[in-house]
């Protein structure tokens, strides 16, 4: 019996591979992004080499959508619930 | 029982446009950090200020690659870093929608000039992809029309550098505040560091919650603190780099605990421009976190604790319900 995935299943899949691409292209940019930096190191005023910078745009632009996970976030550390006594300081809104 | 002690040694002072702690779980040592604090944020101040036409970043070249300080090499990383970290969400290129929103100066001086009115004009940041930084090479390219604002990001990096050299410098355990960003180094006092969260309500100062932090960074972001008025609008600090317009003041504070004071400012940050799906997207990150609606009331993330007060505690109840009787009494 043939079996196929269900549509939950595919949409699913489809989103994890526009992920791994948008991944992928976004390593790509920032190579290509160190990489004109260390040339322009040699050639300080070289145009061709800022308007390559600015080609990655569209690519950054995708990996700002706020909605791939990020895992650099350091080490979980925990706030714990005071015993008592008045606040040595105070973080305020800034 | 309250284990504060009276080792605690505390210098306070006013610099980088706003009011800076210094705190040392060895009274005798205090002074000698607080003289630390104040060169490192001299430097900073005269490195990346967008305040000062003097300053390292103001006086950049635009549109070719160019010779930096170490100092600005890693302040304009930091940058990149949260940029990078919170998938553009909080960016440092909003230099330019900042200056058009009204806020190109200190907020003492720009509260006191007349209020604008002219219509104002949004534009997206350009986007923190365009800062190309060589990092060992200490040098940067910054396109022309590219404003850099650091001061998402600069602050708690700051708080980070300063409270690790006071610890490496002169032994023992140190808090440095710069702002409502908080950053913990070396061994704390007995009980650890104790630190009263302002959320920005109304609320008297004995009703803002206390927790313990004995690591790491806290910082807090707010929408009713850096504030202004242009016309009829009032207006906050914090960015939306998508729009170029201030973040919808869907919390009115938001404070999260984190390995550094940059990790926890970059997510508290963060999570002010995101509104209402910030509490998901933190707790994705396994970040403890404390975010207060418009109404005062706490939404807590992950393993931040109970609200606990020093007026809830006399009363013998949880912070919340005395949190809820105090505005319900200020409405």
């Amino acid at each position: 019996m043939t079996t196929h995935p269900s549509r939950s299943a595919r949409v699913l899949a489809r989103e994890r591979g526009i992920r791994a691409v948008r991944r992928t292209t976004i390593a790509v940019a920032l190579t290509a992004a160190a990489t004109v930096s260390g040339v322009a190191g040699l050639l300080a005023a070289d145009w061709s080499n800022a308007a390559t910078v600015t080609s990655s745009d569209t690519t950054a632009s995708e990996s700002s959508t706020g909605t791939s996970d990020n895992d650099d976030w350091g080490t979980s550390t925990t706030p714990e619930q005071s015993s008592g006594g008045s606040s040595h300081t105070s973080s305020g809104g800034s | 029982m309250n284990t504060e002690g009276a080792a605690v040694g505390r210098r306070s002072f006013a610099a980088i446009g706003t009011i800076n702690h210094v705190l040392s779980a060895q009274a005798d040592r205090v002074e000698a950090a607080a003289v630390i604090v104040r060169q490192q944020l001299a430097e900073l101040d005269a490195t990346c200020s967008r305040f000062r036409a003097d300053s390292e970043l103001s006086a950049l070249a635009r549109g070719r690659e160019v010779a930096i300080s170490p100092l600005l090499t890693e302040l304009l990383a930091a940058g990149i870093r949260t940029a990078r970290r919170t998938n553009g969400l909080v960016d440092p290129t909003v230099g330019a929608a900042m200056r058009r929103l009204g806020y190109d100066d200190d907020l003492a001086t720009i509260r006191v000039r007349p209020a604008r009115s002219e219509p104002l004009d949004y534009q997206p940041a350009p986007g923190f992809w365009r800062i190309a930084l060589d990092q060992s090479a200490h040098r940067v390219m910054i396109p022309y029309g590219v404003e850099v604002d650091l001061g998402a990001s600069a602050k708690a990096w700051a708080a980070d550098r300063a409270a690790r050299t006071c610890h490496e410098q002169l032994g023992g355990g140190f808090l440095v505040n710069l702002g409502g960003d908080l950053a913990v180094a070396g061994r704390p006092p007995q009980g650890g560091w104790q630190v009263s969260v302002d959320d920005a309500t109304e609320l008297d100062r004995d009703d803002w919650p206390i927790v313990t932090v004995r690591s790491g960074g806290l910082a807090t972001s707010s929408t009713a603190v850096r504030t202004w008025r242009h016309g009829d609008r009032e207006l906050h600090h914090i960015i939306d780099p998508h729009t170029g317009d201030v973040a919808d003041p869907w919390w009115r504070a938001v404070t999260v605990v984190a390995e550094t004071a940059e990790l926890a400012n970059a997510a508290a940050t963060a999570a002010v421009v995101l509104g209402p799906e910030a509490a998901h997207w933190l707790a994705r990150r396994r970040l403890p976190a404390r975010l207060v609606s418009q109404a005062g009331l706490p939404v807590y993330v992950g393993e931040w604790p109970e609200d606990v007060s020093v007026r809830s505690r006399a009363a013998g109840s949880l912070g919340d319900q005395s949190r809820t009787a105090q505005l319900r009494a200020s409405a």
